[in-house]
């Protein structure tokens, strides 16, 4: 694992903000995951993150499903945590609609305790970043309900991702389509 | 051990393949692409950005040719 320089390379679109579609699985729908990036053959910096055209295997009928939140609600934050020389990744996805519906209720109830594996993507596009790793799934961490008295409350359904030890992994596909 | 073949699904008159997967809906670097719906342009797309779900199907083998006289049709002279 070697160091690079980083000479400030951004993409050209560069903002803040989330796509609104996420990428959600059962982490016991995965047959195969990617391998992850091997720590002693990278050759850039982004090396260490990036899955590049790596596919996931899904188990036969399995596939990653689309939970669509509501534009500019979905945040992410990566947080480095531990003692100094110690130090890990814990990263949160939060997502959110703003509506309240069975469907959602339905939702939450279903996945509330259940492993996942989840993929989002910046607004600029390109690849997804992956929570939720081989041995370390991601879990809803907290998720609420919210329907305020006045009209011009927020109503919502959110929940936030977490998962840990690794930072967001990048990579180029997933499939929303059920595996043969 | 070896590893389980993907099962593959041709598209485009069996000129690409699919692998792995049912042909449909999928997240890319270029967005979301549905493989049932795609041309030659866009898998050819695919395939430059190394997208792994999908493939070119081998060339098909010319038939061999084959000198061997026809047995099946009466000689005119009989």
């Amino acid at each position: 694992m070697n160091l690079y320089d980083f000479v400030g390379e951004i993409e050209l679109e560069e903002s803040a903000g989330l796509q609104v579609e996420v990428a959600i699985a059962a982490y016991h729908d995965i047959e195969t995951f990617p391998d992850l990036p091997d720590l002693s053959a990278g050759t850039a910096s982004k090396d260490y993150v990036d899955l590049g055209a790596s596919a996931f295997v899904m188990k036969s009928t399995k596939q990653f499903h689309k939970f669509e939140g509501s534009l500019e609600k979905n945040a992410f934050s990566s947080q480095l945590v531990g003692a100094r020389g110690a130090k890990s990744f814990e990263n949160t996805l939060t997502i959110m609609k703003n509506a309240m519906n069975s469907h959602l209720c339905g939702w939450l109830r279903a996945n509330r305790n259940r492993p996942l594996v989840v993929g989002f993507k910046p607004l600029m596009g390109g690849q997804f970043l992956i929570l939720g790793t081989p041995g370390l799934w991601a879990e809803i961490d907290e998720g609420s309900i919210e329907v305020p008295g006045e009209v011009a409350g927020e109503k919502m359904t959110m929940f936030t991702v977490r998962s840990i030890f690794y930072p967001p992994l990048f990579i180029d596909a997933l499939p929303f389509t059920p595996a043969v | 051990m070896s590893a389980k073949k993907p099962k593959t699904t041709p598209i485009l008159d069996g000129a690409y393949l699919v692998v792995g997967i049912v042909p449909g809906l999928c997240g890319t670097k270029l967005g979301m692409v549905d493989l049932s719906k795609i041309n030659a342009a866009k898998a050819e797309q695919l395939l430059a950005i190394g997208f792994p779900y999908l493939r070119k199907a081998p060339a098909k083998a010319e038939p061999a040719k084959t000198t061997r006289r026809r047995t099946d049709k009466k000689d005119s002279n009989e």
